[in-house]
């Protein structure tokens, strides 16, 4: 091509275009390191706390020794066969609870459309209740139902709101619908069991960390190394899906079937989460809008709602286990749902834009 | 250069649900020329524009692109040669200008393939291109109408396609900017043979830059030609059932439509100026 | 319109009389007539009518009402059809207060929680409104969908830690919390039936203020509306309508979210005539499930509560699944 007079007089525009980027990239990517940096430390240090503290006193020098095999048959115990598992199922939770939120609220552009709000932890939570309170189970019986649970209502929110297209609101709807049904289905068990056994299984539906042995752990990590290459896999289409269907789909996406696999992508990580940890309040809801807000550049900040999510899920079993008074031993679930709430509603009262 | 990319439509029905809102159009898109498409509201042309752009799927008929049925093709594929910029595009969120107009790349990258440096380049030309180059680190949000919508054109720039549709990309701008969008798309014709086919709602600004003006009624093409040919009182009636005098352009020569209202077939006089 | 009104008119009657003839115990409708224009001291058909089925009944219509009108006001001040008195965090504030009156101070009847109810319901709509208020941008739909989500979430934390550490608070809560028409002695009903009907005319009066918001608030300002005063109007109507069905009904959410759903299928977009049909359908819908709910295990039965998401649900889901709104 001939250089016309266009291209001429642009050559340097050109050169202010391409060093305006350099420097853009570079902010953004400054930003972006500081970010993870600070939320990497954040969850490292919330780690090492939850291996130090507890009933049984450990040096973190012992804790140290513990995990590279030191000959101390009891603080082996403790760190690795009690604190080590229940840290790391903290942190998958909070990976998957971060993920399913952020993948969610983007997709169906809605910031209510979190896993615990349309019905997807309901779900689980029915599943888990009826296993609990109608079959006497218990373990990993209750955590299977609790993913049929979730998967059931995942697959009717599909079926329901899949007309030719999803539309955000027509899913965030169905799901409220059914959310409801399912918080009925819950009371009706509730009320028609003995107060202990309704107890218990209040407990679980609170979410927490308890129940945690590596069996578990290396179940949820197994679900996990399958479905976040995954989400790695479409969160660059689901960026541009944020452009609106029409823009998205002159780029080359097929929108439907992007959301599509997104959504399912969601289901499957709340589900796994749940199942494993009970319906963890909050986490998934404002993980996305926390992360967002540090990053504030518009992306999609994947990794940074994950870690939003395991700091989440790792500080508040900590403030459970060890902050709160006297012997009031609560699920980290309650302290997540306590702390969330009070936060979102400073980020809203102090915000210059709604989070998304 | 011209570019010899063809994109035909054959007999294409469109419709909304069951709503059918345009009949049987065949349309043979003139390659690297500027086509506008004209026509009162809801005629049907931007319906016609997202079937040409791939969004919208014909009941009816099939649109070609070079000879291949344009809905069997791989979307990607597609993206690499047509861009669409749609009517009101919306942008996420707090993203920067620069991150936007790379959204345009999308097409060019693989499944795993990370930003290179010939999108940096693709990116940095459509910036200049559209002079936006100042703007690369504001906030789409924080714009104004005018450097929002040539912030979108560059982001169908750094895409790189043959073939460029919009639906209305001077809607909201002054008429300064409007000049601008309109001189930009055909600079891009000129010198680098781009195939533009747009949607304008002004007659004269169409008149003025198409080469190719195509006139929709009722979901129907009712004439295509060169504007010349094509622009006289009778399409203007038939089209927008506007009586009106169509008139030479005192600064192109290109005709020039002056509505004739009913305010002036009832004799209203104007104090500055006179209709001859 | 003429047909719909007097179709749903029908319909409500229909729920009543089958509010009064239908239950565990069967009576003849010759004796139910009986019950109400000439009663019998000492008959037990007409006590039940009398002293069980007339007041649930009646709790059932200004309930209903309160509940269906709640919940189309919220959808239509917050521009979001998901809005509902659960979500908004209203009921989670009332369950709350109430929750504290049994735990804290022994409180263990329905008309003891009356005003704990009220008072929760009251503030955590303050709450939400005030907080959502704050900031740059005022008061906006997201930003009140947001943080009504929010004070849900704590509310029922704190909620999960009285339950787990009093055990006996769970057993008078749960049942509560489902939400029922039954052994709601008339007394709760005479306490709020003001309130109603003040929440019930601001409510009709709101109608044009919601129109007008619906446009958004710039639209709405060129309107000639005074949004941030229309608000305040819609909210204080919301506030008197949720705090007195929660604290006679307990905190049934759903009716709130289908109502008005079904309401604007039926009549389209004018908040008006949604009021005005929420109101005769939230009744229809609440009554409806409450008789389902005594005849489906008789002799015992399901709250009106459970049976009302479990009938409802798909009813809503037919409606969102039919809706052309696209609003992706």
């Amino acid at each position: 091509m001939s250089a016309g007079t266009l291209e001429h007089s642009a050559a340097d525009r050109r050169e202010v275009a391409a060093a305006g980027l350099r420097g853009a990239r570079r902010r953004r990517r400054t930003r972006r390191t500081g970010v993870l940096a600070v939320l990497v430390a954040l969850a490292l240090s919330l780690s090492g706390a939850a291996l130090v503290i507890g009933d049984f006193p450990l040096s973190p020098g012992q804790v140290l020794g513990a995990l590279l095999g030191a000959d101390d048959p009891s603080a082996r115990f403790v760190v690795v066969e009690l604190r080590a598992p229940r840290l790391l199922l903290g942190a998958l939770v909070g990976v998957a609870f971060g993920l399913a939120g952020a993948l969610f609220q983007s997709v169906l552009r809605n910031p209510l459309a979190s896993p615990d709000i349309i019905g997807i932890s309901q779900g689980a939570s029915a599943g888990a209740v009826a296993a609990l309170l109608l079959g006497g189970l218990s373990g990993a019986a209750v955590s299977l139902s609790a993913l049929a649970g979730g998967a059931f209502v995942g697959l009717l929110l599909y079926a329901v709101a899949w007309r030719g297209g999803m539309t955000g609101h027509r899913f965030v709807l169905s799901g409220i619908g059914v959310a409801y049904v399912c918080a009925a289905v819950v009371g009706y068990l509730l009320t028609r069991s003995e107060v202990d056994q309704a107890q218990v299984a209040l407990r679980w539906m609170a979410g927490g960390l308890a129940q945690a042995e590596w069996g578990l752990v290396q179940v949820l990590a197994l679900a996990l190394a399958l479905l976040v290459p995954l989400v790695a896999l479409v969160a660059r289409r689901l960026d541009l899906l944020l452009l609106g269907d029409d823009q998205a789909g002159s780029l080359g996406l097929r929108p439907e079937v992007v959301r599509a696999g997104v959504v399912a992508l969601g289901v499957a990580l709340a589900c796994a989460a749940t199942a494993a940890a009970g319906p963890v309040a909050f986490v998934a809801f404002v993980a996305a809008p926390v992360a967002r807000r540090l990053l504030s550049d518009g992306g999609l900040a994947l990794a940074e709602s994950a870690l939003v999510g395991v700091v989440l899920v790792v500080g508040a079993d900590l403030v459970a286990q060890h902050l709160l008074p006297g012997d009031l031993s609560v699920p980290a679930g309650v302290v997540t749902g306590a702390v969330g709430g009070p936060y979102l509603i400073w980020l809203m009262a102090t915000g210059r834009t709604a989070a998304r | 250069m011209t570019d010899e990319t063809r994109l035909v439509a054959h007999g294409v029905h469109l419709a909304y649900d069951q709503r059918r809102v345009v009949h049987g159009v065949d349309l043979a898109v003139p390659a690297g020329q500027v086509t506008v498409i004209v026509g009162a509201n809801g005629c049907g042309k931007s319906t016609l524009l997202r079937a040409l752009g791939r969004i919208l799927r014909p009941v009816e008929g099939r649109v070609e692109l070079d000879g291949r049925d344009l809905h069997r093709m791989r979307p990607r594929e597609v993206a690499s040669v047509l861009g669409l910029l749609p009517q009101q595009p919306v942008a996420p969120e707090g993203i920067s200008v620069g991150d936007l107009v790379g959204r345009g790349r999308h097409p060019h990258q693989g499944a795993f393939r990370r930003w290179s440096a010939a999108d940096a380049d693709a990116v940095a030309r459509a910036l200049a291109l559209t002079d936006t180059q100042d703007l690369v680190g504001r906030r789409v949000e924080e714009l104004s109408g005018g450097q929002r919508q040539r912030v979108w054109v560059a982001m169908m720039l750094a895409q790189d396609p043959r073939i460029l549709l919009l639906d209305e990309p001077t809607t909201y701008l002054d008429i300064a900017h409007q000049v601008d969008v309109l001189d930009l798309l055909a600079d891009l014709n000129q010198q680098r043979g781009t195939t533009v086919v747009m949607v304008l709602h002004d007659l004269n600004l169409a008149a003025r830059y198409a080469d190719h003006l195509v006139v929709m009624a009722a979901g129907r093409l009712v004439r295509e030609g060169a504007p010349a040919d094509v622009l006289d009182a009778e399409c203007v009636r038939e089209a927008f059932g506007l009586l009106a005098r169509v008139v030479a352009d005192p600064v192109t020569g290109c005709p020039m439509v002056v509505p004739e209202g009913a305010r002036e077939r009832r004799g209203a006089t104007y104090s500055k100026v006179s209709l001859t | 319109m003429v047909g719909w009104a007097s179709a749903l008119l029908a319909l409500l009657l229909l729920a009543v009389v089958a509010s009064l003839a239908l239950g565990a115990r069967e009576i003849a409708l010759g004796q139910v007539w009986a019950a109400l224009v000439d009663p019998v001291a000492g008959d037990n058909d007409h006590l039940v009518v009398r002293d069980l089925r007339v007041p649930r009944t009646l709790v059932g219509l200004v309930g209903g009402a309160a509940l269906g009108v709640a919940g189309a006001l919220m959808q239509g001040v917050t521009r979001n059809p998901i809005a509902d008195p659960g979500l908004l965090g209203i009921n989670s504030g009332a369950s709350l207060a109430v929750l504290g009156a049994i735990s804290l101070l022994g409180v263990t009847s329905v008309v003891g929680y009356l005003w704990f109810a009220f008072a929760g319901a009251a503030l955590a709509a303050v709450v939400v409104y005030g907080a959502a208020s704050l900031g740059l941008e005022g008061v906006t739909p997201v930003k009140l969908a947001l943080v009504g989500a929010a004070v849900t979430a704590t509310s029922t934390s704190v909620i999960t830690v009285v339950l787990l550490a009093d055990t006996q608070a769970l057993d008078d809560y749960r049942f509560w919390q489902v939400g029922s028409l039954a052994n709601r002695p008339l007394d709760v009903l005479t306490a709020v039936a003001p309130f109603v009907v003040v929440g019930l005319v601001l409510a009709l009066a709101a109608g044009r203020v919601l129109d007008a918001l619906a446009l958004g608030d710039d639209v709405a300002r060129g309107l000639g509306q005074d949004v941030v005063r229309g608000r305040l109007l819609v909210v204080l109507a919301v506030v008197l309508l949720c705090g007195s069905a929660v604290s006679m009904v307990g905190p049934i959410a759903f009716v709130g979210l289908a109502v008005p759903h079904l309401a604007r299928a039926v009549v389209g977009l004018d908040h008006r005539r949604i009021v005005a049909v929420s109101a005769l359908l939230g009744p229809v819908l609440l009554l409806g499930a409450d008789v389902a709910g005594r005849l489906v295990v008789r002799p015992g039965e399901l709250e009106a509560g459970l049976v009302v998401a479990l009938v409802g649900a798909p009813v809503l889901l037919l409606v969102v699944r039919r809706s052309q709104a696209v609003a992706a």
